[in-house]
C-alpha cells in the first residue's frame, strides 16, 4: 500500500506511458491550470485531472490530505481575494462589475473599510480551483511514474545529474518520512500522547513530542539517503535508465505532439485574445 | 596465491566533535575471495572500519584521519565514494534507507544502471541477484510490502548486482529469520568462491553462530583496536569473545566450559561438529540410556481467564496482502511468551492489533485485553493495560534528558507526582539511575534501547509487547535487556517478545507461538516447540544450537531437550563423570 506521494505500481494506460510523455502531458495541463482564471475553462481541466486520477488508480486515501491542503490555503486565499479590489486588474469581467463589493466591513482600530469584490470572489474561487487541479495532477504524475523511470527519462533529455539527484532525494524522502511520522505518532500515542485540545497554543506545545523526533529523523534520513545513493554509484556515470524498456511508442508521440499543440493553441488564444482570463 | 584487496596501514580515526577515537592504529590485510568477520561489541568501531573501505570515512564523515586504506589498489582518501562504489559494495544495517525504487526488480537494477552497464547485462545481473537472495517471484512487488528481512535481502541483492570486488555488510543478519541468515551466508560463500569477491561482515554477537562456520577469518575489534585475528576455531577456542561481551556460539561455549573436566576437548564451531564430538565423547548408546527427562520448570500460570484473547483475527492490507488469516489465541496473565516466525509472517501486524494500532478487516474478529474490546477502544484507553515497544525504539526518543524521557508519559497523564517512586524504581531496574541527568543524544545505542523500553515500562502496563528488543545489540546487552524483562515478568507483568533470536527465546520464554503466512502454526511450551524441527523449518526457524544438539543425541522422543548451555553443561558433566 503506497503512502502519500509514493509511486503506486499498477498497469494502467497512464503508467505505461513513457516518462517524457508524462512530463509533457502533465506539464501542459499544469501550465494551463497555472494560467487560466476563468472557471469555464478551469472546469474541463478539473474534470480531466479527476478523470486521469481515476484511470491511474490514485489511492483514495490521498484525497484527505488534498482537503487539508485546500483548507490550509483558504485563509491566505481569502486575504488575497480581499485585496483584489482594483477593477483594472480584470480583463474580461466588466470593470464596474468586477469592482462591485459583495460585502464590506470596517477594520477595528484602523477605521478603514475592506471587503470582497465580485472580481475578488472570482479570483479566490479560481485560485482554490487551481490549487486542487495542480495537486491532483501532481498526485497522478507521482503515483504513475517511478523514480527510476523519471530519472531514466530525464537523463535521456540531458537533465543534469545534480538536478536529478534533487528529484531522487525528494521522491525517496517524502514517503519514507510519512512512514516515519506514522511510527513516531503511534509510538507517542502508546506513551499517552494526544492532542486532546482545540487551543492552538496548547496544540503547538503538545506537538513537541512528535515534532522533535520527526525533525531529527528527517535530518538522519536525508543523510542516510545521501550515503545510500553514493554507495549505489548514483552519479558515477552521466546516464541512467530503468530496467523497464522505455520505448517511445506511437501513442507517446501522439500524446506528446497533441499536448504541445493544444498547449500552444490555448496559450496563443489566452495571451492574444484573453481566453481563459477573467 | 590470492593478492590483498584490502590493505589498512596504521589507521586511526576520530569523528569530528568526538573526544574518543573510533579507530586506533588498525593494521589489516584481507585477501581476494576471503570471507572475514569483524567481531566486536556495540561501539567497538566495526561500522567505522567498514565506512573507511568505500571512503564514507573520511569523505562523508569528516574527522581526524591518519594512515592509509587501500582497496583494490585505490587509496580511499584520494577517490570519491562513487568511484569506490565500483569496487566496494556496502550494505548498511537499516535496509529501508537503501531502497530507492518502487519495485524490487527496479531497485536491484538501480546500482548497475548507475554504473552505465548495457541493458542486457543489467537484466542478467538482476536475475542472478534476485535468485541468489531468494527474491525471485517478487520482482514487481513494492519493497514496502515485504518484510524487514526481505528488505535486507533486497539491500544485499542491490549491492550484489553491482558485482563489487569487496562486499562489506554491516550487521545484515540482524533482522533475518534463522533460515534467512543461513541462506544469506551460503549466498555470500557462493559469491566469494565463484566470483572471487571478498566478503567482510561486521557482527556484534547475536549472529556469531550463523557466521562462524562460513568465515575463514575473524578479526576481533574492541574500542577501536584490533585485539586478535585468527581462524574461527582459534578465536572461539579462547574466552576472548565472552570477555568483551560478544559471546560465542552455544556449542563452543558448552565445550569450552567442559574443558574444565577434560582440557583436551576439541572446540566445535558448528552443531554438526558438536554432535560428532559428543558422540565420540560419550560412546553414546551406553551412556545416555539412563538419562531421563528432567522435571519441567513449569511457569505457574492461572489458565482460567486469559488476559489477552484473540478470535478469528484477519488483516488484509489495502492492495490485498493478507497479513493475518484468522488468528486465534489466549495469553494468560503473567506469561512470558515469544512470538517467532519467518520475516513477513504477521508477527508485528498481530502486535499492532493487540494494542489497537490496527483494526481487524473482518467484522467478527475479537481482540479482548483484560475484558476490554480493543477493536472498539481508543488507544489511550488501553495503554495502561497493554503497551508495545516498537522496533528501533531509540529513534522515537525526544526529550533532552533521561529522566524527562522516562517520566514523559506519566507527566502527560498528570500522574507524575503520584508515581514518582515508580519512575525511580524503573530507572533502577533498567540500570539507568546513574544516567538520569544525562543528555540522551550522548548516550550509546545500548543505553538508548534500554531507555526506550524503560519509558514504556514506567507507564506500568500490565502486559508488554517488545518487538525485536535485541536487534543490533551485543550479547551482553541483549542478556541485560532480557534479564530486565524477566524481572518485570516475575513482578506479574505479561511479557510478549517478538524476536528472531532463538537463544533468548529458549533461555527466557516458557511458551512459544510460531507464525507462518499470517497463521499460528505451533503454540506450546518452548521445549516441545523446539523439538518440532520439521515444522519449524517450514516456518524458516532453526532451533538454538543447544536444542539441536540434544535432539540429535537423545532423539526427538528422548525427552532430553536443552534450552540453555547451563542445562546441557549439567547433563554433559554428569555423563562425563559417570
Amino acid at each position: 500500500m503506497p503512502v502519500w506521494l509514493e509511486y503506486n505500481p499498477k498497469n494502467t494506460v497512464i503508467h505505461r506511458l513513457h516518462p517524457i510523455t508524462k512530463i509533457i502531458f502533465f506539464g501542459s495541463l499544469t501550465v494551463l491550470a497555472g494560467f487560466y482564471w476563468d472557471l469555464r475553462y478551469m472546469a474541463p481541466l478539473a474534470l480531466i485531472a479527476v478523470l486521469l486520477a481515476y484511470i491511474s488508480k490514485v489511492p483514495k486515501s490521498w484525497f484527505l490530505p488534498l482537503g487539508v491542503i485546500l483548507l490550509g490555503a483558504t485563509p491566505f486565499n481569502m486575504i488575497m481575494s480581499i485585496v483584489q479590489t482594483n477593477p483594472e486588474l480584470f480583463r474580461v469581467i466588466p470593470r464596474d462589475i468586477a469592482g462591485e463589493y459583495l460585502f464590506q466591513f470596517q477594520l477595528p482600530l484602523l477605521g478603514s473599510k475592506i471587503g470582497l469584490t465580485i472580481g475578488g470572489a472570482f479570483w479566490g474561487t479560481a485560485a482554490i480551483f487551481r490549487l486542487a487541479i495542480l495537486v491532483i495532477l501532481v498526485y497522478t504524475f507521482i503515483s504513475t511514474t517511478s523514480i527510476s523511470e523519471l530519472i531514466a527519462g530525464l537523463s535521456k533529455i540531458k537533465v543534469p545529474m545534480s538536478l536529478l539527484y534533487v528529484f531522487m532525494v525528494a521522491y525517496k524522502l517524502v514517503p519514507h518520512l510519512f512512514r516515519t511520522v506514522w511510527a513516531i505518532l503511534s509510538a507517542q500515542r502508546l506513551r499517552g500522547w494526544e492532542i486532546g485540545t482545540k487551543n492552538p497554543i496548547k496544540i503547538f506545545k503538545r506537538l513537541a513530542p512528535v515534532t522533535y523526533p520527526i525533525i531529527f529523523r528527517t535530518m538522519a534520513i536525508i543523510d542516510e539517503v545521501n550515503i545510500a545513493s553514493q554507495i549505489r554509484a548514483f552519479g558515477s556515470t552521466k546516464t541512467s535508465f530503468s530496467i523497464k524498456i522505455l520505448r517511445f511508442r506511437a501513442v507517446d508521440i501522439i500524446i506528446s505532439v497533441l499536448s504541445l499543440s493544444i498547449l500552444a493553441i490555448c496559450l496563443y488564444y489566452l495571451f492574444i485574445f484573453g481566453y481563459g482570463l477573467i | 596465491m590470492n593478492k590483498n584487496v584490502v590493505e589498512i596501514d596504521n589507521l586511526s580515526f576520530k569523528y569530528l566533535g568526538q573526544n574518543e577515537s573510533a579507530l586506533r592504529d588498525v593494521n589489516l590485510k584481507i585477501k581476494q575471495g576471503e570471507i572475514v568477520a569483524i567481531v566486536g561489541p556495540t561501539g567497538a568501531g566495526k561500522s567505522s572500519l567498514l565506512r573507511t573501505l568505500n571512503g564514507l570515512v573520511p569523505h562523508e564523515f569528516p574527522g581526524s584521519f591518519e594512515g592509509n586504506v587501500i582497496v583494490c589498489g585505490l587509496n580511499t582518501k584520494e577517490h570519491t565514494i562513487s568511484e569506490l562504489a565500483r569496487h566496494v559494495g556496502i550494505v548498511l544495517e537499516n535496509p529501508s534507507t537503501q531502497i530507492f525504487s518502487p519495485t524490487i526488480e527496479e531497485d536491484v537494477a538501480f546500482g548497475p544502471a548507475n554504473l552505465g552497464l548495457s541493458f542486457n547485462e543489467i537484466v542478467e545481473r538482476v536475475k542472478f541477484s534476485l535468485e541468489a537472495c531468494r527474491l525471485k517471484g517478487l520482482e514487481s512487488r513494492s519493497p514496502h510490502e515485504i518484510s524487514g528481512g526481505q528488505q535486507q535481502a533486497l539491500a544485499i541483492a542491490g549491492v550484489l548486482a553491482m558485482r563489487p570486488s569487496v562486499l562489506a555488510l554491516d550487521e545484515v543478519l540482524a533482522m533475518l529469520d534463522p533460515v534467512g541468515k543461513e541462506l544469506v551466508m551460503s549466498i555470500l560463500t557462493k559469491i566469494a568462491s565463484e566470483q572471487k569477491s571478498t566478503i567482510i561482515l561486521a557482527e556484534s554477537g547475536a549472529d556469531i553462530e550463523s557466521i562462524a562456520k562460513f568465515v575463514r577469518k575473524i578479526i576481533v575489534l574492541n574500542r577501536g583496536e584490533v585485539l586478535k585475528e585468527g581462524t574461527p576455531r582459534q578465536i572461539l577456542s579462547s574466552q576472548l569473545l565472552d570477555e568483551i561481551g560478544v559471546g560465542s556460539p552455544q556449542v563452543s561455549e558448552l565445550f569450552l566450559k567442559l574443558r574444565k573436566l577434560d582440557p583436551n576437548l576439541p572446540i566445535p564451531i558448528t552443531v554438526e561438529e558438536a554432535i560428532e564430538y559428543s558422540k565420540k565423547l560419550f560412546m553414546l548408546t551406553k551412556k545416555i540410556k539412563g538419562m531421563t527427562r528432567q522435571p519441567e520448570m513449569e511457569q505457574k500460570i492461572e489458565k482460567r481467564n486469559p488476559a489477552i484473547m484473540v478470535r478469528n483475527l484477519w488483516h488484509v492490507y489495502e492492495g490485498g496482502v493478507e497479513a493475518l488469516k484468522g488468528v486465534s489465541l489466549n495469553i494468560y496473565p503473567g506469561e512470558m511468551i515469544a512470538i517467532i516466525g519467518q520475516n513477513g509472517s504477521g508477527k508485528t501486524t498481530l502486535a499492532y492489533h493487540l494494542v489497537g494500532l490496527l483494526k481487524p478487516t473482518n467484522p467478527d474478529a475479537k481482540v479482548i485485553v483484560d475484558g476490554i474490546d480493543v477493536t472498539k477502544s481508543k488507544i489511550g484507553a488501553i495503554t495502561q493495560r497493554i503497551n508495545y515497544v516498537f522496533q528501533n525504539p531509540d529513534e522515537k526518543l525526544f526529550c533532552e534528558k533521561v529522566f524527562d524521557e522516562i517520566s514523559f508519559g506519566l507527566k502527560f497523564r498528570g500522574r507524575f507526582d503520584a508515581e514518582k517512586e515508580n519512575i525511580l524504581k524503573t530507572l533502577k531496574l533498567f540500570g539507568l539511575e546513574d544516567y538520569r541527568d544525562e543528555y540522551i543524544a550522548k548516550l550509546p545505542r545500548n543505553l538508548k534501547r534500554l531507555l526506550a523500553i524503560a519509558a514504556i515500562a514506567a507507564l506500568g502496563p500490565k502486559h508488554m509487547i517488545i518487538d525485536e528488543p535485541t536487534t543490533g545489540l551485543d550479547n551482553k546487552t541483549s542478556e541485560k535487556v532480557l534479564n530486565i524483562l524477566s524481572k518485570l515478568n516475575s513482578q506479574g507483568h505479561t511479557v510478549i517478545v517478538i524476536t528472531h533470536n532463538m537463544n533468548i527465546v529458549a533461555k527466557y520464554c516458557k511458551r512459544v507461538l510460531v507464525m507462518k503466512d499470517g497463521k499460528i502454526i505451533i503454540d506450546g511450551p518452548t521445549k516441545d516447540v523446539f523439538t518440532e524441527v520439521g515444522i519449524l523449518k517450514e516456518a524458516y526457524i532453526t532451533p538454538p544450537q543447544i536444542a539441536q544438539l540434544s535432539v540429535s543425541i537423545f532423539g526427538r522422543d528422548g525427552g532430553m531437550v536443552f534450552l540453555s548451555v547451563e542445562e546441557a553443561l549439567d547433563c554433559f558433566a554428569r555423563l562425563m563423570e559417570g
